[in-house]
């Protein structure tokens, strides 16, 4: 059957990385066809230039057979191709209803066909009181009613619940059996093996190859990484008594959570996204000031204090945004000395050859480095140059590669002189790396876990 | 048309931005005049002295410009600034008393748009803006009332600025310019650069940025302030204010210099120079009988070059 | 005060926030959009010298031609060419005052003819103008205002052209500036000088932050500059302060009133209100 999309030799080039390299890529009506790879791997950047956000360096788009040049969103959306991205295309300070008329679908319609994909449209709410898993279905209904032929989901289940993952994947199975062709980008293989009907693996930027049903998972998961992936579960040998301790602390989202670090471990906190994850990071770190609760270093009080006092007792904070910790404007060496005082230039080279930096000059601007490179500075920063005694981390694999994410442990147990927290969304990275699990729900610590972990018994302790 | 972020960013573009610019100029003092040998004779006459004191003047402002721009703050308010400096070196006995209470002044001018930002974060942009239109009205009170020289027959106007000489001004920018690029080597210099990338970074740094904010608009203030004090004592003559003649567009050509300068203190006294010609280009044509107000439309210009300089030196336009 | 004193200052009041409230009206589009536009000022100026220089009744269209050119200019430079808001705003103003101040040269003084105009008939056809606005910005277009000023991002995303949508807010922002300053010179002051008509543009930029971006709330906020002008008029016929200090006065009133309700909204939900990209400029490719 003649693909309805098909994408051939695509070439993308950003300042100081090459994304894609060559990449060919097709899909049929009334096909999920999945796009697998790990983080960095290319994925995004190719929905992007589907969806006309970024235009090629090279390669060619055929749609229907015909050669396309997608010139922007717009552009493509009147070719019936659309996008259910990580970033949606609502705008938050609007209703359902006027995030509609704005994108020119008729309403009658859209609750027509929300009903006939089992979704509710609630009209009358602003966007911004929505949950995730609402707004993602008010896009599929938006992508619907515009007629669209080809949708392209990037990445749809970061941020759902597991019964909102149920819910979604039944509704991609509906898509394709209302005759659309689905592009489901994602890098769980899991989801990719029960959702798709053909795979195409990336890595790197290249394609290595695509496969149809039935899929093995171990020709898979090599195909993504070029070979088993040596995890090596390192749990620390010896822990010894409560360094950091956090009581009752409340926030905005946060009640009355207590975390405790001693020393040599590292403390993860599990929780579906949107929980207040963020929140408690923050509040730990001492870079947000708590409503309510102490925190305590070593036995003092410092609640309240400001983040300075922290720095100087040794906190580091790796924030999940990094417009926090690093200046984006200025140059790489300017970045480092934020927490360099003296020969940094000297430094900065040994950390760029330590962590694999990838960078042309220390007077490079931080925004042109890519997202993984940025984050290997703030580690180089934070941790290899820092030392510090109290590690609290956001998300801090989030978006990096295997290596880079490997890279990170390595550093944290190498680094960190006291305990770590770290924050995390899959449970099998915290089973696999922490020393004890908090699991977050609403704001709260919903339980805790010791060793030896019950992957099934955390994963119920995420959905209550 | 789309903006993409450049590999490697050129200060070529920065030449290319001057060039723009100086052709705009030339352009548009042709069509004012609508005559090729007086538009040669306007860009071409100049008289070293006064143009020396002109870019000593736009120097010390386009350094108040930096500083402020480089914090990612908007002071925009230095000609507000300049006329409260130039008041305060009126009523001085000395250069140096008049340098020290313009200084003192203009700090104080920029306090309410500095706490307001501090505290309400209200936008420095259009407070600072609104208070230099506010000061020409101020100023004017002050050419009436207390600093009015009853010695002056005929017409009002103050008492005079005390004399300074252009060489001890030069002095001044040299030491102002050595001051900023100085700064800019030390920790509290790194901090007010941290700042333009948002107060977040600068708390994750584990500076106060309230602080700072207050601090780098005050220095902006000072600096605005210490140049409408220069300009008024290095006159030859006429070392005072009148209703009419209060606020004297230093404001504008200091910020233009700053961003055709790129931001960079050495960048900005360089381009100081050439606004500083622009200037002396201006008043050939008030000579010739244009308004004096035409100096803003061919600064104004140069300004929307360096912003476009900018623009360039970090994206290259794409046409497709 | 006697009565009639009173009703001649609020009189007095209503003829001046009639163009203030259309001048208004265009920031609060212009900064729905996520445009700070500084140079509104240089727009005012300029329409209001072009008025003079044509003089009545052609003076009018062509200061609205002009006045809409220049502002869409700047629109098309700060958004679509990534030059600075801010600082580009300002040189907008210097040079409008520049060019202005030129091409009305040869009026300086002289008197125009105007139309006797009572305050309230001016003032209502700006709150006409205000409900008219206001019904806009529930349009789609108005929509699409709003959504490039509060998240432009996704907007795109959307289909539709944040540039595009941008450029219309800077067309009717340009048509509503350059009324204004037309106004003031044809109607209101009935002549020209250079100093004349300084300060009304950037007021209203303060004034539509005041209003809370609201066109019906700017009916009310408009006055509040517009008060304390005529009250400096009065107030020097009654007191022996200098009439320059009482120039100072509006400045300083706005910025009070700013601040206040800058102060009121962090307190209160109302923060919702404030565009979130106003100021921000908005790169469709930038890759953070």
């Amino acid at each position: 059957m003649e693909p309805l999309l098909s994408a051939v030799g695509i070439r993308k080039v950003f300042p100081g990385v090459v994304a894609l390299d060559g990449v060919s890529f097709d899909v049929r009506r009334g096909e999920v066809h999945g796009l697998l790879g790990e983080n960095g791997a290319g994925k995004s950047t190719l929905i992007a230039i589907l969806y006309g956000v970024y235009m090629p360096d090279g390669g060619e788009i055929y749609i229907n057979g015909r050669r396309t040049l997608i010139k922007s969103p717009r552009h493509a959306a009147g070719l019936g191709i659309s996008v259910i991205s990580q970033h949606f295309a609502l705008v938050d300070t609007l209703t359902v209803e006027e995030n509609l008329k704005l994108s020119g679908i008729d309403v009658e319609t859209a609750v027509k066909i929300g009903r006939e994909l089992g979704v509710e449209i609630p009209l009358d709410k602003y966007v911004g009181e929505l949950a995730v898993g609402e707004r993602q279905r008010v896009e599929i209904v938006k992508a619907l009613a515009r007629n669209s032929k080809i949708l392209l989901m990037d990445e749809p289940t970061a941020l759902l619940s597991p019964k909102e993952v149920k819910a979604l994947l039944a509704v991609v199975r509906r898509l394709a059996e209302m005759g659309k062709a689905v592009v489901f980008v994602t890098h769980k293989i899991r989801e990719a093996v029960e959702a798709a009907d053909r795979i195409t693996v990336l890595r790197r930027g290249r394609r290595v190859d695509t496969y149809e049903r039935p899929f093995d998972e171990g020709v898979l998961l090599e195909a993504m990484f070029q070979g088993v992936v040596r995890r090596r579960v390192s749990k620390s040998s010896s822990i010894g008594d409560v360094i950091y301790r956090a009581e009752d602390l409340s926030g905005e989202r946060v009640r009355r959570a207590t975390v405790e670090v001693r020393r040599g471990e590292l403390v993860a906190v599990l929780g579906v996204a949107g929980n207040g994850q963020e929140e408690l990071m923050a509040l730990l770190s001492g870079f947000k000031k708590p409503r309510g609760g102490r925190l305590i270093i070593n036995g003092e009080d410092v609640t309240g204090r400001p983040f300075s006092e922290f720095l100087r007792r040794g906190v580091a904070y790796l924030p999940e945004d990094r417009g926090r910790a690093l200046a984006k404007e200025l140059s790489v060496l300017d970045n480092f000395k934020i927490r360099c005082i003296q020969g940094c230039m000297e430094k900065l080279a040994k950390a760029k050859e330590v962590l694999d930096i990838d960078f042309p000059s220390p007077s490079t601007r931080a925004a042109a480095l890519s997202g993984g490179n940025q984050q290997k500075l703030l580690l180089a920063r934070e941790l290899w140059l820092v030392k510090p005694y109290v590690l609290v981390a956001s998300y801090p694999t989030r978006g990096l590669d295997v290596d880079t994410a490997e890279r990170f442990y390595a550093l944290v147990k190498s680094a960190v002189k006291g305990g770590a927290v770290v924050s995390m969304e899959d449970v099998e990275e915290a089973v696999e790396r922490a020393d004890r699990i908090y699991v977050i729900s609403r704001g709260e610590i919903a339980a805790s876990f010791t060793p030896p972990f019950d992957v099934d018994e955390i994963a119920e302790a995420m959905t209550t | 048309m789309r903006l993409v972020q450049r590999q490697s960013p050129s200060l070529l573009h920065y030449a290319a931005a001057f060039l723009g610019s100086l052709a705009t100029v030339i352009l548009i003092v042709f069509a004012l005049t609508g005559d090729l040998a007086v538009t040669a004779r306007a860009l071409a006459t100049v008289d070293a002295g006064y143009l020396f004191r002109v870019f000593v003047v736009i120097g010390v402002v386009s350094l108040s410009g930096v500083v402020s721009y480089r914090a990612g703050l908007w002071n925009i308010g230095q000609e507000g600034q300049a006329v409260v400096g130039a008041l305060a070196a009126i009523s001085a006995d000395n250069a140096a008393e008049a340098v020290m209470s313009a200084a003192l002044a203009a700090a104080g001018w920029t306090l309410i748009p500095a706490a307001l930002r501090v505290a309400p974060g209200v936008n420095e942009a259009v407070t600072t803006f609104l208070m230099s239109l506010a000061a020409v009205s101020a100023a004017r009170y002050f050419v009436e009332g207390p600093l009015k020289d009853p010695a002056k027959k005929g017409f009002i106007a103050t008492v005079e600025a005390p004399y300074m000489e252009p060489a001890l001004a030069a002095v001044l920018l040299a030491g102002v310019l050595a001051g900023v690029v100085l700064l800019y080597r030390t920790r509290v210099g790194l901090t007010m650069r941290l700042l333009s990338s948002g107060e977040e970074v600068v708390r994750y740094a584990g500076k106060p940025p309230k602080l700072y904010i207050a601090a780098t608009l005050g220095l902006s203030g000072i600096l605005a302030g210490i140049g409408g004090a220069v300009e008024i004592m290095t006159r030859d003559a006429g070392r005072y204010m009148t209703l009419q003649q209060v606020s004297t567009g230093f404001g504008l050509y200091g910020i233009s210099a700053a961003w055709l300068g790129g931001l960079h203190p050495l960048g900005a006294t360089a381009a100081s120079l050439y606004i500083a010609w622009l200037y002396q280009v201006a008043v050939n044509l008030k000579v010739a009988g244009l308004p004096a107000l035409v100096a803003n439309a061919l600064v104004g210009t140069a300004m929307a070059w360096g912003l476009a300089g900018y623009v360039m030196y970090k994206y290259k336009v794409v046409w497709r | 005060m006697a009565v009639d004193q009173v009703a001649s200052i609020t009189l007095e009041a209503l003829r001046s926030a009639a163009p203030m409230l259309l001048a208004t009206l265009g920031a609060v589009v212009g900064q729905r959009a996520g445009v700070l536009n500084l140079g509104l000022e240089g727009v005012v100026y300029l329409s209001a010298a072009v008025a003079a220089a044509v003089g009545p009744p052609w003076g009018f269209v062509a200061a609205v031609i002009v006045g809409t050119l220049y502002n869409l200019l700047y629109y098309v430079l700060s958004n679509d060419f990534a030059l600075n808001q801010i600082l580009l705003g300002f040189a907008f103003t210097m040079v409008g005052y520049g060019v202005g101040s030129q091409v009305a040269r040869g009026v300086v003084g002289r008197p125009i003819e105007k139309p006797v105009v009572y305050g309230v008939e001016a003032f209502a056809v700006a709150v006409v103008a205000a409900v008219a606005v206001y019904f806009f910005l529930r349009s789609r277009v108005g929509l699409a205002i709003k959504a490039s000023g509060d998240d432009p991002a996704s907007l795109d995303l959307m289909g539709v052209d944040v540039y595009n949508i941008r450029r219309v807010a800077g067309l009717v922002e340009g048509v509503f500036a350059s009324a204004a300053g037309a106004y003031l010179v044809l109607l209101y002051y009935g002549s020209w000088s250079e100093q004349l008509v300084m300060g009304w543009g950037s007021l209203a930029v303060i004034t539509a932050m005041i209003s809370l971006w609201s066109p019906l709330l700017a009916i009310a906020a408009s006055l509040v500059p517009s008060i304390f002008i005529s009250l400096a008029y009065a107030l020097q016929r009654l007191l022996q302060v200098s009439p320059h200090l009482l120039n100072v006065v509006p400045y300083v009133a706005s910025i009070a009133a700013l601040a206040a309700v800058q102060v009121a909204m962090r307190k209160t939900r109302l923060k919702a209100l404030a565009p979130r990209w106003l100021a921000r400029p908005y790169i469709r490719e930038e890759r953070t």
